[in-house]
């Protein structure tokens, strides 16, 4: 009897397991397609502050005003937010499920004394609830801007998974009263990404032209023709100590950096035509790189030091060619990269060497480009009138770039898949001309 | 018993003539145990009688008489010595012929107890044959019959395991019929949900910025009962966080996703997996 009951309890089991492995094969697979490609939405909650009054910075803004910028998220703004929460506890993620956000960051300030505060933020999902970041500083009032930059490159890492650049700098040229040649005067200036922080480098009533960074983001060296004549500058930025490079005769520009650090690439005409020469920065020693009787200027290196592309009309119309180089100068002979348009010219590598990005004339107009070099395909990603000298964020995620508004230069970034429209960055006055992205900041 | 005598003749007959053997050879050996009589001849007592002393004649006749009486004695004592010395000479051959017959009767009995020993012997060994015999028919019926009885029993078992095969086989089909009506009836309200639930995730579902055209990513739900989603869980990555990401918030964002209110085909949807592609 028992033996009985045992085999048909193994027979019903025998019956659920066929059941359960049918249940198994049986579940649902849905396929979604589609779906829609957009800036990530996050909600960023204005940091709380210890004292009466306003903070010094509004960390919460800076934060915002970064990732717009990027055009890889859109922040809620501020007044759609529906609570303001500065700590976990107090989240009511109901509420929040209904924004569109996915990420919502929030944070305290406190001063505490002797021109320091502290600053605490925490990154949450929405949908998991999960602490996806949690960080907390203690930094002087003067830091306060740059620790809001860090803090955007924290939440760029961690959402898209690549490093975050908005604790950079850049530097571009201010021509003020650019109207009246008798007052005009030109400014080297270095500020943060945001275009915040700026700070004069060098001061002149003659023309300062094509800023350069040096690989480690300490140096610039630039063209000042403040001896009536072109002539190749390098300049600590700490110390503002000055060297000269270059003053042959003729012209001394477009000064380039190897990543090395070692050699400047610059377009000299001391041998009567424009051509490009690498100086070794040390010992001064100079090679000549192109020999043409075209015109051939604006170097830029690839990332690996091995060639240097720059703009040459020697087909009759600018375009941009690629030449290698290796220690005793030139290797083999320039190739021609760009054919579509009329007009290719001020190019500069994307940080993974994989793209370089250049200005096109399109129906008359002079936009921003980039040209994939595996593909050949070349990619216009603004839509203005007169954009000039882009570079590449180091992150390699976004390009900066020269353009005009009435009449006056202003700067703008872009997504370098021209993803979001142009973020212009704050310009207090003047004409601004060539800016140029700094590598990555030492902490 | 009988039959076993006929079928082993020979063997009984001998046995029988060994019997009668055995027992003859007993009684013989009864009568040459039994003592022979042996007649002893024993010498003449010579009697002497006294005389009276007064006359020389007397007296010479009775040294006469002596002398006579003592040559016969010596004459009967040499006819005695004689008489035993032959007496020895025939009991001696007496004795060594009574030997000579101990002996040859000795071996004969001897001869007589070795047949006899052989034939118990024989009798012994036919005996342990007839009984291996019998034992081995005996095993040989028990082997018999224990295979009918496994016999027996392996067609039961074979009759119950067809039973059971039917039988399983009959829940497996009314199972599958039951599904198959089952799947009919709800089949129409499965696919409806489906795509509600295909249209709200696509709807909820952001994209990183990036070249994500060839990307997919399957995740696994589970829901309760009113289609809150419970649990999302990346099967197969498409080797991007943040695309995978999306994919797992395009899901949690559609929470509750429309599951179907009836209780038997909400289960249906306790656990899916979605596969997400730009595709």
């Amino acid at each position: 009897m028992p033996e009985k009951n045992t085999r048909k309890s193994l027979c019903y089991l025998f019956i659920i397991l066929i059941l359960l492995s049918f249940n198994a094969n049986a579940v649902l697979e849905i396929e979604v397609e589609g779906g829609t490609q957009s800036a990530t939405p996050i909600a960023i909650v204005p940091f709380s502050w210890s004292q009466s009054g306003k903070a010094p910075v509004d960390i919460a803004a800076v934060i915002s005003a970064d990732l717009t910028r990027s055009g890889v998220f859109s922040p809620l703004s501020f007044n759609r937010l529906p609570e303001r929460p500065a700590m976990a506890g107090k989240i009511n993620f109901p509420r929040w499920k209904n924004t569109e956000a996915e990420s919502l960051v929030i944070g305290q300030v406190a001063a505490v004394g002797q021109g320091r505060y502290d600053v605490k933020f925490k990154m949450l999902d929405i949908f998991t609830g999960r602490n996806s970041l949690e960080f907390q500083y203690n930094v002087a009032g003067k830091n306060l801007r740059r620790l809001a930059h860090q803090i955007s490159d924290k939440i760029f890492q961690e959402l898209t998974h690549t490093r975050g650049a908005f604790d950079t700098l850049i530097t571009y040229v201010v021509v003020k009263n650019h109207i009246d040649a008798k007052k005009r005067v030109y400014t080297l200036a270095v500020a943060d990404s945001d275009g915040y922080a700026e700070q004069i480098i060098l001061k002149s009533r003659q023309p300062i032209m094509s800023p350069a960074w040096s690989p480690n983001g300490k140096r610039l060296a630039y063209v000042s023709f403040e001896k009536n004549r072109s002539v190749v500058y390098m300049q600590e930025l700490k110390s503002g100590k000055r060297k000269i490079i270059a003053q042959f005769k003729g012209i001394n520009s477009a000064p380039a950096w190897s990543p090395d650090g070692k050699r400047l690439a610059m377009t000299l005409s001391k041998d009567g035509n424009s051509e490009i020469y690498v100086m070794y920065i040390a010992s001064g020693v100079l090679q000549r790189i192109t020999n043409h009787y075209g015109i051939d200027t604006e170097p830029a290196w690839s990332p690996d030091g091995r060639s240097l592309i720059f703009t040459s009309d020697r087909a009759g119309k600018p375009q941009i060619y690629q030449v290698g180089i290796n220690q005793q100068g030139r290797s083999g002979s320039p190739k021609r990269l760009t054919y579509g348009g009329i007009y290719n010219a001020g190019a500069s590598f994307s940080p993974d060497g994989k793209s370089i990005v250049l200005i096109t004339r399109e129906r008359g107009d002079f936009r921003v480009a980039t040209l994939e070099l595996a593909s050949r395909h070349l990619q216009v990603i603004t839509h203005s009138k007169l954009d000039e000298s882009p570079s590449f964020s180091p992150n390699g995620k976004m390009i900066l770039y020269a353009t005009e508004l009435r009449g006056r230069g202003i700067l703008e970034a872009i997504a370098v898949d021209g993803s979001n429209s142009p973020q212009r960055l704050r310009v207090l006055s003047g004409d601004v001309r060539e800016p140029g992205w700094s590598p990555y900041r030492s902490r | 018993m009988f039959d076993w005598v006929k079928e082993n003749s020979t063997a009984f007959v001998v046995a029988i003539i060994f019997h009668l053997i055995f027992f003859g050879a007993l009684f013989f050996n009864w009568q040459f145990d039994k003592p022979e009589k042996i007649v002893l001849q024993q010498g003449d007592i010579i009697q002497v009688t006294s005389v009276d002393a007064n006359s020389y004649e007397a007296e010479i006749k009775k040294i006469e008489d002596q002398k006579q009486a003592k040559k016969r004695k010596a004459r009967a004592l040499e006819e005695k010595k004689k008489k035993k010395k032959q007496e020895q000479a025939r009991r001696k051959k007496q004795q060594k012929q009574k030997a000579a017959e101990l002996k040859r009767r000795k071996a004969a009995e001897a001869k007589k107890k070795k047949a006899a020993k052989k034939k118990a012997a024989e009798v012994k060994r036919k005996k342990a044959e007839a009984k291996r015999k019998e034992e081995k028919k005996e095993a040989e019926q028990e082997k018999l019959r224990l295979k009918e009885q496994k016999k027996r029993q392996a067609a039961e078992q074979k009759r119950k395991a067809e039973a059971d095969r039917k039988r399983q086989t009959e829940i497996k089909r009314q199972q599958a019929q039951e599904k198959a009506d089952w799947e009919r009836r709800s089949k129409g309200i499965i696919n409806k949900h489906a795509a509600l639930i295909q249209n709200k995730i696509r709807a909820n579902w952001r994209r990183p910025q990036g070249d994500y055209f060839d990307f997919q990513c399957r995740v696994d739900i589970s829901l309760s009962p009113n289609g809150d989603v419970l649990s999302v869980k990346i099967v197969e990555s498409s080797g991007n966080i943040p695309f995978d990401r999306s994919c797992e918030t395009a899901v949690r964002k559609s929470s509750p996703l429309p599951v179907p209110s009836e209780r038997a085909l909400s289960k249906e949807f306790e656990r899916m997996r979605i596969k997400l592609t730009p595709r």
